[in-house]
Order: structure tokens, then C-alpha cells, then sequence
């Protein structure tokens, strides 16, 4: 017979550079001579959408529409530093490090824009291509561009965002370590098999605090991602080292979940907690991971009661949890 | 199976051969020797010669041989040659209700992808104590015609089965089809499998049973429970089956076939379960099949919806 029960967990991890490292990115903003964006950095996208990230960014700026064609530079070296892709540091580093590269081109394209049309300059409203004044004229971007070629103004600004500082902690864990902090809490329906044990995850809402998203679709990606990730944690990803040899050598024998075994995920994003920056964001990454494998473990014992301490928790664990449990 | 790494001296087969002929390719295969290796849908040979498992000198392929393809009714026996693919089987509309059980397996093993290239002659000749046609097949009490040098012949399925990865054929000639009653209107089947997660599973307990009613709805006329991932074989528990003919068919009499079914087997402990888990889980999925068969069995008689 099938028992369902219901599990909540919840976690914190801090993201950015700890211990006391330097936490940097720098950005730089160019528009070519074709009125192409190209956005100077080093960092590396890889997987997690860096790329579209900042792309919004960019957009964002000018008044949520891209302003024109937009490169990026990523991955390369030579290219403005942007740090290492880990730690859930991107959007924050170089997402602020890109606004603030932003920041200094529209103010100098306002300058601009003032002095052939006449200011103050904060009349100028960026909206993608076009430039609106006193929301009743509009203007192609195009022609503050030329503009600002005429008059020499360099169209390539920078911008460099520094995270707040940490520094190592002590033997008793004194000090400042970890300057921020992602959270999430994870609500997980199974029904279990009392029979053979074998626990189907139905349905997971997953609650993030992962200030300002940006990049809503791959947000939810990453998150449901990372559900599934952690599902194969909790109850498939079996992998035993005996004196020394893995006995799973291949994915026949090292089981992750398939499509199959995916529940259905509704991701609600909760933007209350301290962020930093101009533009209030902060690490979302590995956190999903994590949080779903107790939430789940917390399901089961609402379902049979049974507790469940060493994952995975496969079909023989959980019927044998299940079976010592007192009538 | 644990992964050894191919020989190094193994340099791969030394041809490719495509016969044209069901004759062509046995008499091929005596010429290249005991090393050559018949090759369909290469679902399971690929793998285990990438892994150093076999190092074939010649592979013989049967793409070539239509009469091995064939899938038709006819005598009253559905006949499913072995060179048809299990994508095959779970589409085909020649099986009915007491052959659901094969359905049911076919739709179970692997990937799509694997189901569309990977046969059902693979499936059986494979022999893994594993595999997941058989035990339905088993149950259906499927034969199966084979053909060597010596001549042609049809054997029981289990009769097929010799030992641990080992079948009648012992890699000298083909099976051309494996073929089963198509029972009439009072019987029904089902397969249950219990793998580690819920699709593309080796399995850790699997179970298939046929139940044909007599007329009174209680009376067992047919029956055939098929086990897999619990002997050396794919088994036939014949006991089991004894104890669901020995009187009126009710939830007591089917769970006493289903332990006779657990005591009967002799599953082993390996990296996906315990034999003691196994033998409970046959007992589980046993009643589950049977349960379900005689479901079948009595909407098929009456018409009335399966509760």
C-alpha cells in the first residue's frame, strides 16, 4: 500500500569568496563603431547562464530592452579579471561590476545627449534603441552615439564592484567568514510503498532567498536542477568503496535519477535578505542540492514514520527503517 | 558485472559479416569458429565488448535476415521472431489480454532508445539472470525454435534456459522465434518489476504471472508464473504455480503461491539488494501479478472494469 507524507527542510549557504580572500570583478563596456555592446570580462560561464545573465543586466539597464547586438567576452584572459566561477559569485561580482560599467556609459551618453539637445540631462530616459525626452519625444540611441563620436567622448566605460571584505576565522571560529548567506526551504509530498519501500517523490515546492533574480527562467532551471540532483542524493545514488575500488564503475551500476523519477516543482522566490551592490542580488547555485534530500527524508517519517540516517535511502532501507518502526 | 579493461592484444573482430540467409549465417558461424559472434540490435554485445566482456573475432550480423523479424499470429500461437525489436512488441496490436504481461515487460527495458534497436532473440540469448522478457515469457509458457548445424528444433523456454548466462545454443546457431499460445478470452497477465528508481532498471525482483479462469471465475485452467533476478535463470516457479491449481482462486490461495514462489527461488546478495530482500519483494510482486492477472481474467469474462 501507498503512504504519502508530507517534509520540510530548510538551509543556508553562504556564497562569495571567504576566509578573507579578495572578492573582486572587474567589467568593461564597449560600443563598437557598428553600435555593437560588447561586454569585456573574463569570467566564465559554465552552464550556469552567466552569459544571459549579464546580458539582462545590460538590458536591464537601458530600461529592460537590449540596446543593440550584444557580445561578451567570456573565457577569455586577456579580458577584464572577473575571478573564478564558484562560490555562487557571478551575478554578484560581475552582474554589479556590469552595472556599474552601465552606470558610467549612460551617464556620459546623458552628458551627451544634454549637450546636443539641451539639459538637464536627467530628462534622457534609455529605453533599448531609442532615447525618450521628457517621456514625449524619442530618439534613436543611434544618434547620441554618433553624437558622442563627434564630440570624442570615448564610448567604453568600466566599472569594478569589490564584495564586502571577510577574513579568516580562528581556531573557534571567530572572525568574519562568509559575508553573505543564500537560504531555502524545501517542501517535499511522497507516497511510499510500504511494501517494498520504494518512495516516489510527487511534488516539491522549493522557497529561495536568492535576492533579485535576474534571469527568472534559468533561475527556476537551476533550481529544478538541482532538485533532481538531490533526489538522486537522497535515494538512488548508491556508491560503496570497497578497500579502495568503487564497486559502481558506469551509470548502470551509479544510478541518477531520470525524467521518470522527477517530481513536479513549483519555485517560489522570497527577495527579503541582505544583498549587495547596486543591483540587490545575490548567489542562488548549489543550494537546491542540498535542501530536498532532508526535506524528503522528513516526508518519509511523515508517510511511516520511519527515520531515515544514511542516504541514499534506497528500497531495502527504507523497509527496513519501516519495519523496526514500533507499532 | 564488474568492468575489466579489454586485453590489450584484443584489437577488435576481425570482419563484419552480413548473411543473407538464416543458413548462411549458422553455417558462417560454424566456418569462423566458437569466437564468432551473432550481432543484432547490439544492445548488450556493444556494451560488453567495450567492457572487455567479450572479445568476439568475427561478428556475424542478422540485419539482413528477415525471417527473423517476423511478428504474426497464426494456429492460435503468436509468433514473435527474434530479430523483432521490444519497441515492436509494446506496439503491436496482435497481443491481447493474456499476453499483456509481455507487453508490459518489453515496455520496461531500458530506454526507448535501447527498445527500438534492441531485440528480443538478444534479449533471451543474453541470458541474464536479469533480463526482463523472459520471466513474461516464462509465464506466457513460451517455446522457442532454434536452429544449428544438426538441423532445427523447439524446446521449452525454460528448457532453453541451462545455467547462468548459459542457453541450449551455447552460441552455435540462432534462435529464430520464440512463439506462445494466444489463450482465449478467460485469461489474463501482468509483469511486475522493482528496480532501484522508476525507469531504465536493472531489475531487483521481477515477477510475471497468466491466469486463465474457468467459467465458475475461481477455478484456475491456466496458469504460469515467471521470476527474474532471483536464480542463476530466469525461473519458472512451478510450484507455486501447483499451489494456484490446487483449489477456488482467493487472496489467501494467492498469497500462498506467492510464498511458495519466494521459497522456491534463490536470489543472491549483490550491489543492488540482498537475497532476503529479494525473496521478500518476490512475494510482494507474485500476489501483485497475480492479483492483476486474475483482474484481467475476470473483466475479460464479464466486462466489468478491473477494480
Amino acid at each position: 500500500m501507498k503512504k504519502r507524507g508530507i517534509g520540510v527542510a530548510s538551509s543556508f549557504q553562504g556564497v562569495n569568496l571567504h576566509f578573507g580572500h579578495d572578492d573582486v570583478s572587474k567589467v568593461v563596456l564597449e560600443v563598437t563603431d557598428e553600435d555593437e555592446f560588447v561586454i569585456r570580462t573574463a569570467a566564465s560561464d559554465i552552464g550556469q547562464g552567466l552569459q544571459a545573465t549579464l546580458v539582462t543586466i545590460l538590458a536591464d539597464a537601458f530600461g529592460g530592452v537590449q540596446p543593440g547586438p550584444v557580445r561578451w567576452t567570456g573565457s577569455h584572459s586577456d579580458e577584464p579579471d572577473g575571478g573564478p566561477t564558484g562560490a555562487s559569485r557571478q551575478t554578484t561580482l560581475t552582474g554589479n561590476a556590469l552595472w556599474l560599467a552601465c552606470d558610467e556609459l549612460l551617464s556620459r551618453l546623458r552628458e551627451v545627449a544634454a549637450d546636443v539637445y539641451g539639459g538637464p540631462s536627467d530628462r534622457f530616459h534609455f529605453q533599448g534603441a531609442t532615447v525618450e525626452i521628457d517621456d514625449e519625444r524619442v530618439l534613436d540611441l543611434a544618434k547620441v552615439l554618433e553624437a558622442a563620436r563627434d564630440q570624442g567622448v570615448e564610448l567604453r566605460s568600466s566599472g569594478r564592484y569589490v564584495a564586502p571584505p571577510t577574513t579568516e576565522i580562528d581556531e573557534l571560529g571567530r572572525g568574519y567568514g562568509i559575508n553573505q548567506f543564500g537560504y531555502a526551504t524545501h517542501v517535499a509530498v511522497v507516497d511510499v510503498d510500504t511494501e517494498t519501500g520504494a518512495v516516489h517523490v510527487v511534488r516539491v515546492r522549493a522557497y529561495h532567498d536568492a535576492g533579485r533574480i535576474v534571469n527568472e527562467i534559468g533561475a527556476v532551471g537551476q533550481v529544478e536542477g538541482g532538485i533532481v540532483m538531490g533526489l538522486g542524493f537522497a535515494l538512488t545514488e548508491k556508491y560503496v568503496i570497497e578497500e579502495g575500488v568503487p564497486q559502481q564503475s558506469g551509470f548502470t551500476d551509479y544510478l541518477i535519477p531520470t525524467i521518470r523519477d522527477s517530481p513536479e516543482v513549483d519555485v517560489t522566490f522570497v527577495s527579503e535578505g541582505e544583498t549587495f551592490g547596486p543591483l540587490g542580488v545575490k548567489g542562488l547555485a548549489e543550494i537546491p542540492v542540498a535542501t530536498i534530500a532532508p526535506a524528503i527524508c522528513n516526508a518519509i517519517y511523515d508517510a511511516v514514520g520511519a527515520r531515515i540516517y544514511s542516504l541514499p535511502a534506497t528500497r531495502e532501507r527504507v523497509l527496513a527503517a519501516l519495519e523496526s518502526v514500533e507499532p | 558485472m564488474t568492468t575489466r579493461p579489454a586485453s590489450v592484444s584484443y584489437r577488435g573482430p576481425e570482419s563484419f559479416e552480413r548473411p543473407a540467409s538464416v543458413q548462411d549465417a549458422i553455417s558462417l558461424h560454424a566456418q569462423l569458429g566458437h569466437d564468432a559472434l551473432f550481432l543484432a540490435g547490439g544492445t548488450d554485445v556493444g556494451p560488453q565488448i567495450r567492457r572487455g566482456q567479450r572479445q568476439p573475432s568475427h561478428l556475424i550480423s542478422l540485419s539482413q535476415l528477415s525471417e527473423l523479424t517476423r511478428l504474426e499470429c497464426q494456429n492460435g500461437a503468436v509468433i514473435v521472431g527474434s530479430g523483432v525489436t521490444h519497441r515492436e512488441i509494446e506496439r503491436t496490436s496482435l497481443l491481447n489480454q493474456s499476453s499483456v504481461a509481455l507487453r508490459e515487460a518489453c515496455r520496461t527495458v531500458g530506454g526507448v532508445q535501447t527498445r527500438n534497436v534492441g531485440t528480443i532473440g538478444g534479449n533471451i540469448c543474453n541470458a541474464s539472470p536479469a533480463a526482463d522478457a523472459p520471466p513474461a515469457l516464462l509465464a506466457l509458457r513460451a517455446s522457442v525454435d532454434i536452429e544449428t548445424v544438426d538441423g532445427a528444433s523447439t524446446m521449452t523456454l525454460d528448457e532453453f534456459f541451462v545455467g547462468y548466462r548459459t542457453t541450449a545454443l551455447d552460441q552455435s546457431g540462432l534462435l529464430l522465434a520464440v512463439h506462445f499460445p494466444l489463450y482465449p478470452v478467460r485469461t489474463g497477465s501482468a509483469f511486475e518489476k522493482l528496480g532501484s528508481r522508476h525507469g531504465m532498471d536493472i531489475s531487483i525482483a521481477s515477477a510475471a504471472a497468466l491466469v486463465g479462469l474457468a467459467e465458475d471465475g475461481v477455478t484456475c485452467e491456466e496458469i504460469g508464473i515467471g521470476l527474474g533476478s532471483v536464480a542463476p535463470t530466469s525461473l519458472r516457479a512451478r510450484r507455486a504455480e501447483a499451489v494456484l491449481r490446487s483449489g477456488p482462486i482467493d487472496g489467501d490461495l494467492i498469497e500462498a503461491a506467492a510464498r511458495e514462489a519466494s521459497d522456491e527461488c534463490s536470489p543472491i546478495d549483490d550491489r543492488r539488494a540482498s537475497a532476503v530482500y529479494r525473496r521478500q519483494m518476490i512475494v510482494v510482486l507474485v500476489r501483485r501479478a497475480l492479483e492483476r492477472a486474475v483482474q484481467q481474467a475476470r473483466h475479460a469474462m464479464t466486462g466489468a472494469p478491473p477494480t
